[in-house]
């Protein structure tokens, strides 16, 4: 074993006890045979190891439990404040949640407004929203008008076909 | 340290005071010393333990008992000491110290014993404030604790190598300071 290496495993392996016996053993045998590495270890055991190994554990001052405690209960404290807010904060409804709530049923009120002269009373689709029911409500309309001109009001040819046309509302056809 | 019974820390994590209190009796003065030796004086020592306490109470109830209970602990003093320490100017100053100094020395029947002790630890302190905060923790969990080379790596949460080189290094250090001063006297 060269000094270097002993050296190394001197200032901490061997002397922390993490040797095992074999690899004390070649230490030790260095150590007898080279008084550099003696009084290297020497040196590192006075100066590094004794006065700390042999320094007596502190007592931790008696204020501190009282330290703890009172902090622990203010955590405890703080812990309950925060609680009740979380709490308090459920129910608490903030305005702008008001206006949204307010800009959203003005919305859905001028739809359902804007919506309402397109929608036909009696008609297969309520709303006419879509071209595709527009197409179907005028198309319905025409074959109206072409069975009260061809049936009807038309050339009077068949008396009794106006009485199965729908004239719209109970007035219009007191009326006619 | 002590291993603390499974039950008492259970006890703790659930809220008891009086658990808890049992199990800061048994550790305080372990969780001191370290902050002690590691910010070198005594008021941030006494913060930083107030602090681990703190902690530990905040955190047992999450506390999983995969690793042991003594091992988390010192984790959380030195860590809480390390950063102190970084952060201190008392150590720096050296002005708390110096104040406890003249308290005690204005003392009239000191005994010789009390002296020595004196003695001892102003030297012990001044050995402790030439290595960096780094490898001040890994001397006192080694020397003071009397820690084997597996704990001080697990506390820390390093890799044994770390742990040897940082030891070397602490001790080079401790014996160029100490040829130094018999080269002064
Ligand atoms: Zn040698």
């Amino acid at each position: 074993m060269k000094c270097t290496e002993a050296r190394e495993l001197l200032a901490s392996d061997f002397l922390d006890g993490e040797l095992d016996k074999d690899a004390r053993g070649e230490v030790v045998k260095h150590l007898d045979a080279c008084d550099g590495c003696r009084r290297f270890e020497e040196a590192v055991r006075r100066a590094a190891v004794d006065p700390l190994r042999n320094a007596p554990r502190e007592t931790a001052p008696p204020s501190l439990w009282l330290k703890v405690r009172l902090g622990i209960e203010h955590e405890q404290e703080r812990g309950v404040r925060a609680a009740l807010y979380r709490v308090w904060r459920s129910f608490h409804v903030p305005w702008t949640a008001y206006a949204a709530a307010s800009a959203t049923a003005a919305v859905i009120i001028a739809i359902a407004v804007l919506r309402e002269p397109l929608t036909v009373p009696g008609s297969t689709r309520a709303s006419l929203t879509d071209t595709e029911g527009l197409h179907e409500y005028i198309e319905e309309q025409f074959s109206i008008l072409a069975y009260q001109d061809t049936n009807g009001t038309g050339n009077g040819a068949n008396g009794n076909g106006a009485d199965s046309v729908n004239f719209g509302t109970l007035l219009e056809e007191y009326l006619m | 340290m002590q291993p603390l019974p499974k039950e008492l820390l259970i006890e703790a994590s659930g809220g008891d005071i009086g658990a808890f209190e049992k199990i800061y009796r048994a550790t305080s003065d372990y969780v001191y010393t370290i902050a002690l030796k590691v910010t070198g004086n005594r008021a941030d020592a006494e913060e930083v333990a107030q602090d681990v306490f703190l902690k530990v109470f905040r955190k047992l109830g999450k506390f999983r008992f995969e690793s042991s209970f003594t091992t988390w602990l010192y984790r959380i003093t030195v860590n809480n000491a390390i950063n102190a320490s970084r952060k201190s100017t008392r150590r720096r100053s050296g002005q708390v110290e110096f104040n406890d100094n003249i308290e005690v020395a204005d003392g009239r029947d000191r005994t010789r014993e009390a002296i020595e002790k004196e003695q001892n630890e102003a030297r012990v302190r001044s050995m402790l404030e030439t290595l960096n905060p780094d490898q001040r923790a890994c001397i006192v969990l080694r020397e003071i604790e009397g820690m084997r080379y597996e704990e001080i790596a697990e506390v820390l949460q390093v890799n044994l190598n770390t742990v040897r080189s940082r030891l070397r290094r602490a001790r080079e250090t401790l014996c160029s300071r100490a040829q130094q001063e018999r080269s002064i006297q």
